[in-house]
């Protein structure tokens, strides 16, 4: 059977892309409710908000963007708040006072690893999760480590891998890849290798999206493409 | 790790060999960069610290 191939460009520290999760998981529910019969393929692909962010930061989300970053304290709380709401409107707990701020490349690296091995859509899972919701830090190996087992994976395989970076390479390849689509911001969706969709939007343009490259795909009648 | 709901009607994983995971990321998944016909407008995001504040919309449930 054919497949539609989403890619999502996306940031484990991305209030919107956990978000934007929910709303594509819904998209796609909403695809098959409306007939749509292609099986439906969604790979992540990284994405850093703030590579310059330390893995250890002594403080909340909060004081990171206010103080190390220069923005008005009152914006940064509306900004979470008003976050904070909509996440919960889609069944997330976000809690930001207990969110330990890091830099993501090490959890980009896990990502690139649990998709070597089938993994990935739980990962990420786990890692949103693990971030928004539990207050886990995840820039450290060993936390990596611990919630990459929680998927399913080796952690001896993921420490090793964190210790001698075999896949940051794929993680540059990966905003590279960004930054010749134009991706400035996240969550960034590509349905079927044509169409782009910016941002968190609602479901029904994710199902609009897999339906159109349905009806593509039936108004080209055969000696295309195979995977 | 992700429940039934969370992974509801997304297929099933394809591993991604090694060799396309540490060497090019999804080369067949993105051919003829960057011709995307974009859908939906632009959608609330983050670009580098700053994330967009939640239109004022109904929600939908």
């Amino acid at each position: 059977m054919s497949v539609i191939t989403v890619d999502v460009w996306s940031d484990v520290v991305c209030p919107w892309c956990y978000i934007g999760r929910r709303r594509l998981e819904r998209g796609v529910q909403r695809y098959r409710e409306q007939g749509g019969m292609l099986e439906v393929e969604v790979v992540y692909h990284s994405f850093l908000l703030a590579p310059d962010t330390p893995e250890d930061f002594d403080g909340s989300v909060a004081d990171f963007l206010a103080r190390h970053k220069g923005m008005p304290p009152e914006h940064v709380q509306l900004m979470l708040d008003q976050v904070t709401d909509v996440a919960a409107a889609e069944g997330l707990a976000y809690d930001f006072p207990a969110a330990q701020h890091t830099t993501t490349l090490a959890a980009h690296e896990v990502l690139h690893l649990a998709a070597a091995h089938a993994r990935q859509g739980p990962m990420v899972e786990r890692l949103f999760r693990a971030y928004f919701e539990e207050g886990r830090h995840i820039g450290r190996a060993e936390e990596l480590a611990a919630l990459a087992a929680d998927v399913g994976l080796d952690p001896a395989e993921v420490r090793a891998a964190l210790a001698d970076h075999r896949y940051a390479d794929a993680v540059q390849q990966d905003v590279a890849q960004a930054r010749a689509y134009g991706i400035s911001g996240v969550p960034f969706t590509v349905v079927d290798g044509r169409y782009g969709i910016s941002g968190a939007q609602d479901a029904e343009v994710f199902a609009q999206a897999l339906a159109q490259a349905t009806s593509d795909r039936q108004a080209v009648p055969t000696g295309g493409s195979g995977t | 790790v992700s429940g039934p709901t969370t992974d509801a009607g997304i297929a099933t994983e394809r591993p991604i060999s090694p060799t396309t995971a540490a060497g090019a990321a999804t080369p067949a998944a993105l051919p003829g960069l960057p011709a995307l016909q974009m859908l939906g407008g632009d959608g609330p995001g983050c670009v580098g610290d700053a994330c967009d504040l939640p239109a004022p919309e109904p929600r939908e449930r």
